[in-house]
């Protein structure tokens, strides 16, 4: 089985839709009577549409991403105190005296 | 089955005690045999005479020392502590500056276990996320919205260009190997800083290695420091673009 690197995904699926778009130009075109300003404009721009609606997703992406990313404030206090504790305990076993002398 | 902890350290003095007693702790309670390799960088700090102190403490079984004549890279500590000094069948690499809590290392040698049985879902990686946006124990601490931004960024871009199926945190550094995986997966990675630890995840997916998230809450305690300036980021995206283009 052929194993695709991650460029030539992206090139493959890169020739399919400019593929389509050239062929939906092509339609436009051919049409008998002369298209709308409209349809001119959702097809000829295409690609733009399609990079600024991929910018949407990634800053939604992330937007969402640091929304939902949880803030755990309270661990740190947490760890302090553990770290606290630890401390005592290896002084009370000589091996912070044992380094620091 | 003997865990081996790879603890890189440079100047870590007054965090590497702290760590090897709670990893102590944590392996006693769950029964576990363990040794922890400490990787020291010729830290001006003396962590070395600490990781000295804790082995004459723990004894030579528990407590491996790698002395390094100075900052040799990441990677090369993971590896010199994988392939000179580690015994172990299993790999646990993580921070020694407590932004990892050891509590989370029984969950992660479970997950691995109960896949044991299991021969079509084997997991050979478990990694800790914190980013398992679903899950309540999985998540930060100390990080301002700066740091949450680019972080996420650089996250959304690596999952857009790279698609690692299942792997919801590439760049983090908190994970349980089977020691096969990482002994066939470490000397291939060349990319340093963040892009590292991406490396390690992809080539692993590629190669077949089956990697599962368990949440994890990451405590940045360099209140005020930045870890994450323009060379970490340019570094990060040079190493992006190298594994879309070869992976």
């Amino acid at each position: 089985m052929v194993v695709l690197l991650r460029w030539q995904i992206f090139s493959i699926y890169g020739v399919a839709l400019l593929s389509i778009w050239l062929a939906a130009r092509q339609a436009l075109l051919s049409q008998s009577d002369p298209p709308q300003f409209a349809a001119r404009i959702a097809v000829d721009l295409a690609p733009l549409w399609g990079v600024v609606l991929l910018g949407i997703y990634g800053i939604g992406s992330v937007a969402y991403g640091v929304i939902a990313l949880r803030d755990h404030k309270e661990v740190s206090g947490v760890l302090e105190q553990e770290v606290a504790e630890v401390k005592k305990e290896l002084q009370r076993l000589g091996i912070l005296d044992a380094y620091q002398k | 089955m003997l865990y081996s902890v790879i603890l890189p350290t440079y100047n870590e003095r007054e965090n590497l005690p702290i760590i090897v007693f709670m990893l102590d702790q944590v392996f006693a309670k769950h029964n576990l045999q363990y040794e922890i390799v400490i990787v020291d960088d010729n830290s001006p700090d003396g962590t070395l005479q600490v990781a000295q102190t804790l082995q004459k403490h723990y004894g030579k079984e528990k407590i491996a020392i790698l002395s390094r004549p100075g900052k040799l890279g990441l990677g090369s500590a993971y590896l010199e502590g994988l392939q000179k000094v580690s015994k172990g069948q299993r790999i646990i690499i993580m921070d020694a500056d407590l932004s990892h809590h050891p509590k989370y290392i029984p969950q992660m040698i479970r997950i691995m276990d109960a896949s044991s049985s299991n021969h079509n879902k084997k997991v050979d990686i478990v990694s800790g996320s914190r980013y398992l946006l679903q899950s309540p124990e999985s998540g930060v601490c100390g990080w301002d919205l700066k740091r949450k931004i680019t972080s996420r960024g650089a996250n959304v871009l690596a999952q857009f260009l790279l698609n690692p199926r299942g792997c919801t945190d590439l760049t983090g550094s908190f994970r349980l190997y089977e020691r096969h995986a990482l002994e066939k997966i470490l000397p291939r990675v060349q990319c340093t800083g963040y892009a590292f630890q991406m490396e390690i995840l992809v080539l692993a997916q590629r190669e077949g290695y089956c990697i599962q998230d368990v949440p994890i809450v990451f405590i940045d305690r360099m209140y005020g420091e930045s870890k994450l300036g323009p060379r970490e980021i340019v570094l990060y995206l040079k190493g992006l673009l190298h594994l879309f283009f070869h992976t």
